[in-house]
């Protein structure tokens, strides 16, 4: 809140002083220097990473049980600041309650790594991931508040599947040794899902749970997910040939989106929740329509396919944006369709490209394109309101 | 909003839950890292530029299995490490007289061909893709020592030894490299 503002509206007699002053203590109250905590939180990283340093250069000299001993003697520190604190901490500074957690969050999964080390134990990275997940999404989902947390809890989701799945994606690497799912289309299926069963716990929480807007976050954060997948499968899509039964894999991953959107839908009845659900419905569409689309015939080919699906993807965000007076979603979703139709307009002129006029025609279309984006975006972008 | 009593209940569970069971992690690897005794396997080095990644050293098993069993079995193909499931090791701890494959019929080894064995080593499939199976391993250790090491493992005048423990079950956990002046011929 700027002084000057303050100062113009009472000289236009929109406030009085006595309302001034009132704002301006109510702002006092309730600023947050974030300047401040960005400071002493990039202090506190650095620290730990001194420490983390300083353990790791003379590991040698301290025995590995002492060094694991420090270690969990850390966490234990910790969690009895967490329990003395953290009720306060909430109610005044969420990121501070959530820096908190954070750092028992991150000291529990290195802990993995620290035992594997001191007994040369190795297992691969989905095991640690999903046990931590395990151990730590009860002290996560029930204190976080900020994105911090929801952040961390959705990467560790994420990670655990995606270094799940990558187990199988170097199959053809290590010989009779590597392990392949025994089900193929059922394993590729429901290893995409994870993000999908977030959104709807998350919406499902939203209502029963004392911090709303932690939920929210965590089911905006998973629905972006679904998108930029979804994006980058389409993206990819030509490429994608794979050894198992691709249309059977989209079904259930669809499957999984339409359920998600039901879900969204019966539990909020707000325009933001019908928006959320008609988003997942037309990403289940699109999810499924691509490999049954590339599978059929042979012939239908083309940077239009592509183009289409993802332009159709984002469009569909655009109109749920604007349904839902999403700001930030709707100026994004316009960026990347302007974005797409000029990357089309190239892939079409391609034989022309040699020749100046498609050049120009070219430019000139990514020109226009630009201007009515910056059009579009001025005229119908919705004025963003407080969500929550 | 739920009563404060509860809600320091809970605060107070999900703090115990993670401290509980990662301590039980850690005093159930160390019990397990006490099973079984040592043995030396003579290893090779890879490419000393790819020796080092990060603060571990990764080796390759010699096995010093006999040409006779494995020429035995049928095949004039060589022994690959990577592809054996188990290998019986004859021999008193911690020194190898002799290796051979014992080859697995419906998941099971044949209690014949297992005799005469002082420990049976199993591949590990759970683990991650630099141990996986009885062809290769990797030894945790810091920067400067791993340096040490990968030059060591370059030095044809020796010999290069993992020290493991092997556990009554098969399954191996390196303990420490050591090396022995390699015999000129």
């Amino acid at each position: 809140m700027s002084e000057r503002q303050l100062r113009a509206w009472q000289d236009a007699g929109l406030i009085d002083a006595e309302m001034a002053g009132r704002i301006r203590e109510w702002e006092a109250m309730h600023s947050r220097p974030l300047g401040l905590w960005a400071i002493i939180g990039l202090g506190a990283l650095a620290i730990g990473l001194g420490i983390v340093s300083v353990v790791a250069a003379n590991w040698d000299e301290i025995p590995g049980e002492t060094r694991l001993a420090i270690h969990f003697g850390l966490m234990v520190g910790l969690a009895g600041l967490l329990w003395r604190y953290l009720p306060d901490a909430a109610e005044k500074n969420v990121y501070f309650s959530d820096g908190l957690l954070f750092i028992v969050a991150v000291l529990g999964l290195s802990f993995f790594g620290h035992v594997g080390q001191v007994y040369q134990t190795s297992s691969p990275l989905w095991q640690p991931l999903l046990a931590w997940l395990v151990i730590f999404s009860p002290l996560l989902l029930l204190f976080g508040r900020g994105w911090p947390i929801a952040g961390l809890w959705l990467a560790g989701v994420l990670g655990a599947a995606w270094s799940h799945a990558d187990e199988y994606g170097h199959a053809w690497m290590w010989g009779q040794h590597a392990p392949r799912p025994d089900h193929p289309t059922l394993y590729w299926g429901l290893i995409a899902c994870p993000a999908m069963a977030v959104a709807a716990f998350s919406a499902l929480m939203r209502d029963r749970s004392g911090r709303p807007g932690f939920w929210s976050l965590l089911e905006k954060l998973a629905i972006a997910t679904i998108l930029i997948g979804l994006s980058l499968v389409i993206i990819a899509g030509e490429w994608l040939r794979g050894t198992h039964d691709m249309i059977g894999s989209a079904a259930i991953q669809s499957l999984a989106l339409i359920g998600a959107a039901a879900v969204i839908h019966a539990v909020r009845q707000t325009s933001s929740g019908q928006a959320a659900a008609g988003l997942l419905a037309v990403a289940a569409l699109l999810n499924f329509a691509q490999p049954l689309l590339y599978s059929s015939d042979g012939s239908i080919r083309g940077p239009w396919i592509s183009a289409l699906f993802f332009l159709t993807l984002w469009g569909a965000v655009a109109a749920g944006a604007l349904f839902a007076r999403w700001r930030r979603f709707f100026q994004v979703a316009i960026a990347l369709l302007a974005l797409r139709i000029i990357i089309l307009s190239f892939e079409l002129n391609d034989d022309l490209l040699g020749s100046g006029a498609g050049l120009i025609l070219s430019g000139a279309f990514a020109m226009a394109v630009a201007w009515v984006t910056v059009r579009i975006s001025r005229r119908y972008a919705p004025v963003g309101r407080n969500e929550g | 909003m739920k009563p404060i009593a509860s809600h320091r209940i809970s605060l107070a569970a999900a703090l115990v839950l993670p401290l509980v069971l990662l301590g039980f992690s850690w005093a159930e690897t160390y019990r397990l890292a006490q099973q079984g005794d040592e043995w030396l396997i003579p290893i090779r080095g890879y490419d000393p530029r790819d020796l080092l990644r990060g603060h571990y050293v990764q080796y390759q098993y010699d096995w010093p299995v006999e040409a006779a069993s494995s020429r035995q079995r049928g095949g004039d193909a060589p022994f690959n490490a990577s592809f054996a499931s188990q290998l019986c090791i004859e021999g008193t701890a911690p020194d190898i007289s002799g290796v051979r494959e014992l080859p697995l019929i419906l998941g099971r080894s044949d209690p014949e061909q297992a005799k005469g064995c002082a420990i049976i080593a199993r591949a590990s499939f759970g683990a991650r893709r630099e141990v996986r199976g009885l062809n290769s391993g990797i030894l945790f250790t810091s920067q400067t020592r791993a340096l040490a090491l990968s030059r060591q493992l370059a030095n044809p005048d020796q010999r290069g030894f993992v020290r493991v423990r092997i556990r009554p079950d098969g399954v191996m956990r390196p303990v420490d490299l050591e090396f022995r002046p390699r015999s000129r011929i």
